[in-house]
């Protein structure tokens, strides 16, 4: 369960790039020593999420996130990549079912399209 | 008592099995299907042509389901032992070359006739000496092949294009097998970053919408978008699930089945709306031409190209995004249609909408195992591949919006007006038909939190 508190912790350094709060104390009991440094330096650290990072590639191994969980880090990583965290429902993209029988828009870029 | 080794079976008189050499011509014959299901998988998004896309595309499954029956006859006569199964490279590289050439004319007559015509002499060969009782399980994949590929092949003559030649020639390598016929496919040959479609047919702009509903459903203008789309949407989805196939072969044959299955699927749909096109009056060769799902779903920044973790973005939104969202979405559709009195149409989406419950099943499945193999969490991928998906095709739209406010405008007013035949019927997550596609309670919920549905069922975020 420590992964879970690991992903809980690391979902608040990334809500906390958005915001001006350093988050440095990391109190969850459930959290290994280890751990804590892990967090402290990415929360330090002024590089870009990535993928890579120390943290993902930790959460990565071993058994699956909680799926609440896990479905939570991903939105707040869409996010701060500047992605959509839902349906597209601004004007002038519309979901409906009125233009878009199959559940979604279909948006076509299709320069350099092969013939 | 001292121990006496066995006589040798393999050199009892007339052969231990009902002919000489029948693992190895299974073996053999298995090879030529596996890599042609190869083939068409890497080529299918490269042909401009719809019919031939779709020809090609009907006998990847019927030819992938030869190969596994004929693998898994052998590995039963070899006593399970995989390693047993041996075959040579020169046996499928007619294949591998036809699979290297630049033009896609050679591939689809290639497919579509010298290798039908060559596996059809080859099963009736086959057949003539299969013994009644022995061999029955083989004669039934045997005998079903012959009737597919007779089917389909026009005459009986052997081919003259020089891969009938190479075919013929590749058959009678005596060489000493020494490859596993698991192992025998050569790593794709290209990328495919935008599918191929007819040329001189109209491409939309990019960023406008594919379908704008500003008319009634019933006006031809209307039905015929909407039909065209539908063929465009199901391409799409063949091709990518193609490739997803072409460009992993180191995948079990039990998922290239599957995918091949997903793929003709595909081809079918896309036939049924093309169908009602022409059942409707309309000319196809008018309509624009586009491959967004294609193209939005094939790479992404995130994944290296070619790695495990594409494969399974691909899959994650094809299959279990979007076709999940097909699943919601259908329900109100076919209801809309039916109120609308357009019965037919209705019956197609019906029947469609059945195999949308396998391709969201096949496509957890399999999702669910790469990540498990390869260390990542289904759940967090998803939703990374979802925001991705949309996000590209959300700053497609700005810059189409932000070119021309007055269209932009326009184009708000209709989306945002009402429904023009004031449909009374919206959508929701279905819970029960995902869950018997095997969604889990998480994964509904998931998708109920992007908001597609104006009647959610479930918790929001």
């Amino acid at each position: 369960m420590s992964k879970d508190a690991v992903a809980r912790a690391y979902i608040r350094i990334l809500n906390d790039r958005r915001g001006s709060i350093q988050i440095t104390n990391f109190e969850d009991a459930e959290l290994s020593a280890h751990e804590r440094e892990m967090l402290q330096r990415e929360a330090g650290s002024d590089s870009l999420v990535s993928d890579e990072g120390p943290v993902m590639s930790y959460l990565r191994g071993g058994a699956p996130l909680a799926p609440r969980l896990a479905s939570d880090l991903g939105v707040v990583l869409n996010r701060i990549h500047g992605l959509p965290t839902g349906s597209l429902t601004e004007p002038g993209y519309r979901s409906s079912s009125q233009c878009c029988p199959w559940g979604h828009p279909k948006i076509p870029d299709p320069h350099g399209m092969l013939e | 008592m001292t121990s006496v080794p066995y006589p040798d079976r393999n050199r009892r008189r007339g052969g231990r099995w009902s002919r000489q050499g029948l693992v190895e011509d299974l073996v053999h014959l298995a090879a030529i299907e596996r890599a042609a299901a190869h083939v068409i998988c890497g080529w299918l998004p490269k042909i401009p042509g719809l019919d031939d896309k779709i020809a090609l595309a009907v006998t990847l499954e019927t030819g992938m389901a030869r190969a596994v029956a004929l693998s898994q006859y052998a590995l039963k006569l070899r006593e399970r032992d995989e390693t047993a199964l041996l075959c040579c490279a020169s046996w499928i590289e007619p294949l591998r070359v036809l699979d290297g050439s630049c033009e896609y004319h050679p591939v689809v007559d290639g497919i579509c006739n010298d290798l039908n015509l060559f596996l059809l002499n080859k099963y009736r060969a086959l057949l003539e000496q299969l013994d009644e009782f022995y061999d029955a399980r083989a004669i039934l994949a045997v005998r079903a092949g012959i009737e597919q590929l007779s089917s389909r092949t026009p005459d009986t003559k052997p081919g003259t294009s020089a891969f009938a030649s190479a075919l013929e020639e590749a058959w009678q390598d005596d060489s000493v097998p020494s490859l596993a016929l698991y192992e025998l496919l050569w790593k794709p040959l290209d990328r495919v970053p935008l599918p191929a479609r007819p040329a001189l047919r109209p491409r939309p702009e990019a960023g406008a919408l594919a379908l704008l509903r500003s008319i009634s459903r019933l006006e031809a203008e209307d039905l015929s978008a909407e039909l065209n789309d539908n063929v465009m949407a199901e391409l799409s989805a063949m091709e990518l699930i193609a490739r997803c196939s072409y460009e992993h072969p180191d995948l079990a044959w039990s998922v290239h089945m599957s995918l091949a299955m997903h793929v003709a699927d595909e081809a079918r749909h896309a036939a049924i709306f093309r169908r009602l096109l022409v059942q409707n009056g309309f000319d196809e060769s008018t309509l624009p031409q586009h491959g967004a799902n294609y193209e939005y779903a094939y790479q992404f920044p995130e994944c290296d190209p070619g790695s495990k973790r594409e494969l399974i973005w691909r899959i994650l939104i094809m299959c279990t995004v979007l076709e999940g969202l097909a699943i919601d979405k259908l329900p109100v559709e076919i209801a809309t249609r039916d109120w609308l009195g357009q019965h037919e149409f209705a019956r197609a989406l019906d029947y469609i909408a059945t195999d949308e419950l396998f391709h969201t099943e096949n496509g957890l499945r399999l999702s669910r195992k790469l990540c498990r193999q390869h260390s990542y969490d289904p759940m967090l991928e998803r939703e990374r591949v979802h925001g991705r998906f949309f996000g590209r095709q959300r700053n497609v739209r700005e810059r189409y919006l932000a070119a021309d406010p007055v269209r932009a405008a326009r184009e708000i007013e209709i989306l945002e007006g009402p429904d023009p035949d004031g449909v009374p019927f919206v959508s929701r997550t279905q819970v029960e038909l995902r869950k018997r596609a095997s969604f889990t309670d998480e994964e509904c919920a998931q998708v109920d939190r992007w908001g597609y549905h104006p009647d959610s069922n479930l918790e929001s975020a």
